[in-house]
């Protein structure tokens, strides 16, 4: 019984009534009976009977508060009214809820992707323990000059760190960031996957289950052993159809075989949030670190799982001291002939962090995406805010409809606190609808967002299925937005103002409510300042991307294709072969040139460049250290970037050991500014322990290499000498994508030295480094518009809400002589000012915030105004639009009609 | 005649022992019962319904619908065991609040 009734009853008000009644009916009925057995006629028993059991409507009610709860009742029958408002008033609340629902979406999108990127925790158990290895190197490390944390390890390294921590942590290793593999199995099929190697005793450390098979084991990981492959489970689904017999296949990976030997749980990715590793492989067996004994060969990362009671910072002491010794050791053995007396100490100093793993590893995916998803949180938070205060906007407007009701309501005792209450409910109602599409409407969007942020190469993956954190986020975010539009209308509707004085609001349209028409108007100008703010900072990004593209790349992009170029015998590579497969490419149909370079043109972010040092001579290390670039001959010619000076490299200057290298001009301009450059020498200091001497055989135009972002660099073109993993560049001289497949049979035939695979079009290699900016120029211009058609709708609800209100006083100036243009202006004037105070907020706004986009924009600064232009002006354009047909609809009006309308 | 008012405080505990005392009974069963017992005691029937869902909500006594021999609907009532409990701590409190006013009484 007790409250499960008393809902149930207030749930079905009318079967409880019904049962009351009856339960009544029968008393009087027995009462009746026996008093007409006393002898009684039947009409004074009836009225007897009533008469001793009392008034019937107080007896029911006083049971009702027993049985039913009546709060509840009260509730939904506010509820009930709520609907029936929101069906009467369709159009308006239906642009509510749209508005809101697309704001809703927008922030919880952005919620999904950061917290599947930034916030969730790896899933496996205890993630809290999860830690990894860094040290701080000092600023002279990096090009940049700028301190930076390194997580390369050695593999004695890692074995003198693992026996250290005994005890305190069990420590792992695996590979310096997952590579991506090119793969064949026995089947014969290949594509290009991700690859990760872990040390034997990784899984279990990590404490990830095989979903079918066995995983990794200590065992496996040693030269002697196997070669076996644990997939993760959404490649074994995507590959093999989650067929058992995959256990057992072969993958073919690089140059080796490996056998499938399990199949990670379901929800293991891997530890690099925004990538998905399909295969793993034992460490010492995956062969992705050549030479990987070298005790100075840091290609592995350090992870581990540290015990629960261990104290961190002993922990730390001891650890550090291990690396210490161990460089101090190296140091001596094998000094290094780039660092310089206290440069040494401090790199055998450098302290060593124990940096908390348990939302997985800083990946490339997460530095480069980290700040523009906060902008676009950013842009999102803003967005909801502007259609908060648009739905608040309809609200009051609305509100002011009801006048006459709510008068009404209070006259006949209606307490405000109930009248709020009920505004609120109306709101919430429209808040639910509106978090429901959202939902629905993030579980759309994201994935398709995610797919968006991921190249050919580099496939995007974040687990971003609506789990209770989206949703929770979603309910949460909705119940503030509630309040937001919600208080106010609520309060401004029931405010004492017209309860006051319900006479006075009974008589419609006598209410003259200056205080609703400035809450009107000032939630007019926060509307705007909201949408000028996210005009403002996605024009910002907008402009910056018009910028990004319209680069001088330095080089003609069209028409040119690359291929991923591996020698099939790596163990002998002869440096004649790159020469000999340039010669058979060359001689193909359709290609135009060809040319070998070490790395990928345009390769983004993840491919590693060399800056050496160099000295001119008599002179010092200079400072700025340029980027060295090893081409083959014809790379230039490819490439079609601009002859200077001076010539290309000559066939044997490639195969021999020539000092022979090309310069760009900026090379020019920064080391021999007004120098004849040909002929001239200077010393270079790279991986080899003594200098090597140059001599600059061809300056060329500038090119960007890297990315469209760079700054245009001092760069040296050096002959390029071992192929062991390189990219052909060919340019073809018809439209390139029709010609991959020939190309690449061509290639195979005429020089089966070579696999190229790998295909993309250096087009397209360009466009992978602008996902960024090209994902938050999409979303920029999408959110723009939405900001500018909420601001319309807006600004036509007040400008129509003011018109209407005061059609009387229209009416009455228009027929003491007043012109049309006269009323135009008077329905206007008060909103403009109102306008020009929130573009003006909006700016203001927009400036504070703009400061926090300044590293992801390229050359465009958050104070340029120029990027307000365009966003002021639609700004206005809209404005015009949207207010003008209400005025004069206001000033058309009969004289006769708006005064006789009372 | 007594006074209804001093009756109120004790409306349940009668209906409680009726009930306990005669099984299940209708609202008109319960004043009936009261009525013929006692000459004096005469049951407000508008307070009595409010009474009966009251111990209805309070889990003391439990409702259901049943038909009687002239085919018509009735709702009877019934003690429940936390009803019966109740009633002896009335019971008791009853008794005991009795005395003690007789007691004033006779030595005032």
């Amino acid at each position: 019984m007790s409250w499960i009734s008393r809902i149930a009853n207030a749930l079905r008000t009318g079967r409880a009534a019904a049962d009351l009644d009856e339960e009544l009916q029968f008393h009087l009925d027995e009462r009746a009976a026996d008093l007409v057995r006393e002898g009684f006629t039947r009409a004074e028993a009836d009225r007897l009977a009533r008469r001793q059991l009392g008034n019937r409507l107080e007896l029911r009610e006083s049971s009702r508060d027993v049985k039913s709860a009546v709060w509840l009742e009260s509730l939904l029958r506010d509820f009930q009214f709520g609907l029936r408002m929101i069906r009467k008033h369709r159009r308006a609340s239906f642009a509510a809820i749209a508005s809101l629902a697309l704001a809703l979406g927008a922030c919880t999108v952005a919620f999904t992707m950061i917290d599947a990127l930034i916030f969730r925790r790896v899933p496996i158990a205890a993630p809290e323990q999860l830690i990894d290895l860094a040290r701080l190197m000092p600023a002279f490390f990096s090009p940049n000059n700028q301190p930076r944390e390194s997580n390369s390890f050695s593999h004695p390294q890692y074995e003198l760190l693992r026996d250290a921590a005994r005890g305190q942590a069990d420590l792992f290793a695996m590979t310096a960031g997952l590579q991506l593999a090119l793969s064949e199995d026995s089947g014969g099929f290949s594509e290009n996957l991700r690859a990760g190697a872990i040390s034997g005793e990784g899984f279990q450390i990590l404490g990830v289950r095989p979903a079918l098979g066995r995983l990794i084991q200590p065992d496996d990981d040693s030269l002697a052993s196997q070669p076996f492959a644990v997939i993760s489970h959404a490649y074994w689904k995507r590959r093999f159809g989650a067929s058992p017999a995959a256990i057992g296949e072969r993958l073919k990976l690089g140059r080796r075989s490996f056998q499938i030997v399990g199949v990670a749980a379901p929800s293991f990715y891997g530890v690099e949030p925004g990538y998905l590793t399909d295969v793993w492989l034992p460490l010492s067996v995956a062969g992705f670190c050549r030479d990987s004994a070298n005790p100075d060969n840091g290609c592995f990362r350090v992870w581990g799982r540290v015990h629960p009671e261990a104290n961190r910072d002993q922990l730390r002491e001891r650890l550090q001291a291990v690396v210490t010794n161990f460089l101090r050791e190296r140091v001596r053995v094998n000094p290094p002939h780039n660092l310089r007396g206290p440069q040494i100490e401090q790199f055998v100093n450098a302290p060593l962090r124990i940096r908390d793993a348990s939302t997985g590893a800083d990946s490339l995916f997460r530095v480069q995406f980290r700040r523009p998803l906060w902008i676009l949180a950013l842009i999102c938070a803003l967005l909801l805010l502007l259609a908060c205060s648009n739905v608040a906007n309809l609200m009051l407007a609305r509100a002011s409809a009801r006048d006459a009701e709510m008068a009404l309501r209070v006259s006949l005792g209606a307490g405000r606190l109930r009248l709020v209450r009920q505004m609120l409910i109306e709101s919430g109602q429209i808040s639910v609808a509106a978090c429901v599409l959202a939902v629905a409407f993030a579980a759309l969007a994201t994935p398709a967002l995610v797919a968006r942020l991921g190249s050919s190469d580099f496939p995007a993956w974040l687990d971003v299925a609506p789990d209770a954190a989206t949703l929770g986020f979603a309910a949460a975010l909705s119940l503030i937005a509630t309040l937001l539009f919600g208080i106010v209308p609520a309060l401004r509707a029931t405010s004492p103002h017209s309860a006051a004085s319900p006479n006075a609001a009974l008589k419609a349209g006598a209410a003259q409510q200056s205080g609703r028409m400035g809450a009107l108007r000032s939630m007019l100008a926060t509307e705007v300042a909201f949408s000028v703010a996210v005009l403002y900072l996605s024009g910002l990004l907008l402009l910056s991307f018009k910028k990004l593209t319209s680069v001088d790349f330095g080089f003609t992009a069209d028409n040119v294709v690359l291929f991923d170029l591996a020698p099939r015998q790596p163990e002998n590579p002869s440096p004649a072969s790159g020469a000999g497969l340039l010669e058979a490419v060359r001689r193909l149909r359709g290609v135009q040139a060809a040319s070998i370079s070490l790395q990928r043109p345009m390769g983004g972010d993840i491919v590693w460049i060399q800056t050496p040092f160099i000295r001119l001579p008599g002179g010092a290390n200079e400072a700025v250290r340029p980027r060295e670039v090893p081409v083959s001959t014809g790379f230039f010619e490819t490439m079609q970037i601009r002859w200077i000076a001076g010539r290309d490299f000559l066939p044997q200057e490639i195969a021999g050991d020539s000092p022979s290298v090309i310069v760009n001009q900026a090379f020019v301009d920064k080391f021999f500014p007004g120098q004849d450059p040909i002929g001239r020498q200077f010393d270079k200091i790279g991986d080899d322990p003594d200098p090597v001497r140059q001599q600059i055989i061809g300056v060329v135009g500038n090119a960007h290499w890297n990315n469209l972002r760079e700054p245009e660099e001092p760069s040296i073109y050096s002959p390029l000498r071992d192929i062991v993993v390189a990219t052909l560049n060919i340019r073809t001289s018809i439209p390139a994508g029709a010609l991959i497949p020939a190309v690449r049979d061509q290639i195979t035939a005429a020089a089966p030295a070579f696999s190229a695979r790998g295909t993309t079009l250096l087009r397209g290699q360009i466009d992978n480094t602008m996902l960024r900016e090209h994902l938050l120029a999409i979303l920029a211009s999408f959110f723009s518009v939405v900001a500018l058609l909420l601001a319309a709708v807006g600004l036509y609800g007040v400008v129509n809400y003011s018109a209407v209100r005061r059609t009387r006083e229209i009416g009455i100036r228009i027929a003491l002589g007043a012109r049309r243009g006269e009323v135009v202006r008077l329905i206007l004037s008060g909103t403009a000012m109102f306008i020009l105070l929130g573009i003006g907020l909006g700016i203001a706004c927009g400036l504070g915030m703009g400061r926090y986009l300044a590293s992801q924009l390229f050359a465009v600064k958050p104070t340029d105004f120029s990027s307000l232009a365009v966003p002021i002006g639609c700004l206005l354009v809209v404005t015009v639009t949207a207010a003008l047909p209400p005025a004069l609809r206001a000033a058309n009006v009969d004289p006769l009609i708006a005064l006789k309308y009372e | 005649m007594a006074k209804q008012d001093a009756l109120q405080g004790s409306l349940p505990l009668l209906v409680l022992k009726i009930l306990h005392r005669r099984g299940p009974l209708h609202g008109y069963g319960i004043t009936a019962q009261i009525e013929a017992i006692s000459d004096v005691l005469r049951v407000e029937e508008g307070s009595l319904y409010p009474a009966l869902h009251r111990l209805e909500e309070a889990g003391w006594v439990r409702a259901k619908w049943t038909t009687t021999e002239n085919k018509r609907r009735a709702r009877v009532y019934e003690i429940t065991p936390a009803g019966r409990k109740q009633l002896q701590e009335e019971e008791r409190r009853w008794t005991s609040v009795a005395a003690a006013v007789g007691q004033v009484l006779r030595e005032a």
